[in-house]
């Protein structure tokens, strides 16, 4: 068994991950502690085909990721908060225009040039919340190595599937970290391309969603002679600028409500200890991981705790949460910035639970024995 | 095919006020596509914000019309993932010189092979009339009510200075001149840049005493002189003009014959 | 494996690659089976200080981050050992380079082993860079929780196969090393 398993940094793990769901561009912009995740590619796109290259800003390596995914090729760009900020601008227009493109932001402290090498987790609500206008966005948030990998893939496959950028979001800690892990139950994994139009180019629209609410948008420099207008402009289902009241509540109903519509699909999440857990830890990241052993830990000593990790960060699984704390008497957040997602598990626990805060924001990632004293805390109540 | 083939008749009536000549720069592309036969299957328009982005929307083609500014930087995504696709990318003065100059320099250095062409109407039109970077001295703009005091931008010469290997300037008067520097521009293997002197009457006419669209168009005529005979020329003689024509076209390996090159090197060694 | 899990640090001043250290010693527990997390700690005080690589391993998964209190440390400076000393779980191993250290541990609770590593790199191997390689080495002499075999290839794979035979050297050296001060030091 041994030797198949190797030692992989989870930046690295990522980049295998998007050559594997069939990544063949990448542009981006230094940036620590994401900065692995563009040398990588820069050495393994060309051994199959693909392309990398080094912008000159981040808003550029946004654009021009793209830019290829408008031509049918899949792309991807990695950051960190501070480059993640002059990404959103086009970030928008993905979303806008549905163009399925994976954006890699590996936190750090900010806010600012903030701490490059400090693992933070203060980014949770600006992948969701940091754009103008009513912005949907699916956001995954692995917590190993091997999560990563796989997580990447999953992007593509969103992306392509729903016709949207996917953030894949990282903590500096996993993205630094190395596992050995084994890829191989991966050879087979499923691997999604978008739907291509299904009418004759004289009867395509180009953002007219099928009965699934997608949108099936035709490679540009295709030879069959489809020939549409993408831009940011709210649009009708010929993709032209259009302001009209009806199409304006189209296009944002259009554009959120696919993911609204599919939530279930998109959600992933997992439960360690939750079917009796009277006290419920919801934590995200490099977190997860010492929560996870905090409850193993409760559970030794007769405590009954147990971990809700939301895996995708939004759309928010928030029926999956409610369900999750529904005999809870009390919901732990331990997280690693001044109370992001707390906020979220206020709104879907019941009044009556009571939900404690758990911020660590000074660079050290918060141990299980942290988590631990906050539960035995509340037990003992 | 007849250059009305590739006008989008739905998409009309046009935007444009009375008197823009962004459509004449927009005739002048397609006489220039058509006579060189291209396949709009492997032809993206890219284009952005302002009048100038928005004209290529008029056309039949696959248009991307991104965020402003990023043109160029999509544009690259582009040309780097379809390397046979031809790019043109239509930009307005503020568009490509201001917000968008550090793509516009960097796609000159990497000699992108794309053509780019800049509106040059000395205002942000679309959006109001304030000052642009190429406003000329003393304009009067929204956002200049005493007159402009920065210095203006040449497009030509910071496209020379940063790598590009064709620069040319054509100008909404001398129509034969535009079609054929922008025809030489499409030609051209490499990053391939054309400024067109446009005029905007409705915002920089109108505060500037030249509300007349004609007036203005006489201006640009008064303004330019062909680059053979700006030779001839002194300095002062020269002040306020804008010399048309080919200032630049030699030869230079474009970013995507570079990296072939490295593809081919990577996979040999794999 | 009694415990849960085996922690180790590799510690000294920057430059002397302890967290490539760290990096090859995880990719040897790897080779050997066992799941492994090699992570560091960045910061202001990796400059000039004490810098620091770490490794876990265990049969079972492992959730840590981070290393906390190691069963094995590894100290190739005095400044790095003074650092992390008192980190160390009460029964663990602490290695020490006694070329860069002449401040012992006080503490009883621990194994102290000592050997001049850097010297030995310098003297035998005519590079003061091999005391890295010994000291992994060195490592496994003591505490054998690797194969030699699958330690020379996870040093190779690291470094990318540079100066091969110099380098299997000063790891199999480090090993003898490390058997000699078991014997001498127990």
């Amino acid at each position: 068994m041994a030797n198949t398993r190797k030692l992989i940094q989870g930046n690295k793990a990522c980049t295998m991950g998007a050559i594997k769901a069939g990544a063949r561009f990448c542009a981006s912009y230094p940036i620590t502690p994401a900065s692995e995740i563009g040398e990588y590619l820069s050495e393994d796109l060309p051994k199959v085909g693909g392309k990398f290259i080094q912008m000159e800003d981040e808003i550029a390596s946004m654009g021009a990721v793209i830019g290829a995914s408008v031509m049918g090729v899949k792309a991807i760009t990695a950051t960190s908060g501070a480059g993640f900020d002059l990404k959103q601008e086009n970030i928008a227009y993905a979303a806008m225009t549905e163009i399925p493109v994976v954006i890699v932001d590996v936190q750090r402290s900010g806010p600012s040039t903030g701490g490059a090498t400090v693992c933070a987790q203060g980014d949770l609500m600006q992948v969701k919340y940091g754009r103008s206008g009513d912005c949907p966005m699916i956001v995954l948030y692995p917590n190993s190595v091997k999560e990563i990998y796989k997580t990447t893939i999953r992007a593509f496959n969103l992306a392509e599937k729903y016709m949207s950028p996917v953030i894949l979001l990282m903590d500096e800690t996993i993205g630094h970290m190395r596992e050995n892990i084994d890829l191989s139950e991966y050879e087979n994994v499923e691997i999604i391309n978008r739907k291509l139009p299904d009418v004759p180019p004289e009867e395509y629209k180009p953002y007219e969603p099928d009965a699934e609410g997608i949108v099936h948008l035709m490679p540009f420099g295709n030879k069959e002679g489809y020939r549409y207008v993408i831009q940011g402009m709210h649009h009708g289902a010929d993709g032209m600028p259009n302001l009209s009241p009806a199409t304006l509540q189209c296009s944002l109903d259009r554009i959120n409500g696919k993911l609204d519509r599919h939530k279930e699909d998109i959600w992933e999440w997992e439960a360690v200890d939750l079917d009796d857990a009277d006290i419920v830890v919801v934590a995200v990241g490099c977190v997860s991981r010492s929560a996870t052993e905090a409850v193993h830990a409760m559970r030794k000593q007769g405590i009954k705790a147990g971990l809700f990790r939301p895996i995708t960060l939004w759309p928010f699984p928030d029926e999956p949460l409610m369900k999750a704390t529904e005999h809870a008497k009390a919901v732990i957040v331990p997280e690693m910035n001044m109370g992001q997602l707390v906020h979220k598990v206020k709104e879907y626990t019941r009044d009556c639970t009571q939900v404690i805060p758990l911020n660590v924001y000074d660079g050290t990632v918060i141990m299980p024995e942290q988590i631990e004293k906050v539960i035995k805390e509340v037990s003992e109540k | 095919m007849s250059v009305h083939d590739y006008i989008k008749e739905s998409a009309f009536p046009l935007f444009t006020c009375p008197g823009c000549t962004d459509g004449v720069v927009l005739n002048a592309f397609l006489r220039a596509y058509e006579k060189l036969g291209y396949d709009r299957s492997n032809t993206v328009l890219c284009c952005a914000i302002g009048c100038a982005g928005r004209t290529p929307t008029l056309l039949d083609f696959n248009v991307l019309r991104v965020t402003h500014g990023r043109a160029i930087a999509f544009a690259t995504g582009v040309k780097l993932a379809k390397p046979d696709t031809k790019v043109i990318v239509f930009m307005g003065d503020g568009d490509s010189l201001a917000i968008g100059g550090n793509h516009f320099i960097h796609a000159c250095r990497r000699n992108l092979d794309i053509t780019a062409i800049t509106f040059r109407n000395e205002i942000y039109g679309m959006t109001g009339g304030q000052y642009a970077p190429t406003t000329p001295a003393g304009g009067i703009a929204t956002t200049s009510p005493y007159g402009m005091i920065e210095p203006s931008f040449d497009g030509c010469k910071l496209a020379i200075g940063s790598g590009a290997t064709y620069v040319a300037r054509g100008d909404v008067y001398n129509v034969n001149n535009l079609e054929k520097v922008i025809k030489g521009a499409m030609e051209h293997k490499g990053f391939s840049f054309v400024e067109v002197l446009t005029t905007c009457p409705t915002q920089f006419g109108r505060r500037n005493k030249m509300a007349d669209p004609v007036k203005m168009i006489n201006r640009i005529k008064d303004m330019t002189v062909p680059i053979e005979k700006a030779k001839t020329m002194s300095e002062d003689e020269l002040a306020g003009k804008f010399p048309t024509g080919v200032f630049l076209d030699k030869e230079g390996i474009d970013l995507n014959t570079r990296y072939e090159e490295l593809l081919a090197r990577v996979q040999e060694q794999a | 494996m009694e415990q849960d899990r085996i922690e180790m640090r590799f510690c000294g001043f920057g430059g002397q690659g302890v967290v490539l250290g760290s990096v090859i010693y995880a990719t040897a527990l790897a080779k050997e089976g066992y799941n492994v997390v090699q992570s560091q700690v960045y910061g202001i005080e990796a400059r000039g200080g004490a810098s620091s690589g770490e490794a876990m391993y265990s049969d079972k998964p492992i959730h840590h981050l981070h290393v906390t209190q190691p069963d094995i440390l590894l100290a190739m400076s005095q400044k790095a050992l003074d650092k992390f000393i008192d980190t160390v779980k009460p029964g663990g191993i602490v290695l020490c380079d006694s070329f860069y250290i002449d401040q012992f541990p006080k503490r009883t609770d621990v194994k102290v082993y000592k050997a001049p590593l850097t010297e030995i790199a310098i003297t035998q191997l005519g590079k003061e860079l091999f005391a890295n390689a010994l000291a992994m080495g060195f490592i496994n002499g003591i505490v054998k929780n690797v194969s030699q075999e699958h330690l020379i290839e996870a040093l190779l794979e690291s470094i990318g196969n540079k100066a091969v035979e110099q380098n299997r050297k000063a790891v199999e050296l480090g090993y003898e090393t490390g058997l000699k001060v078991l014997k001498e030091q127990n």
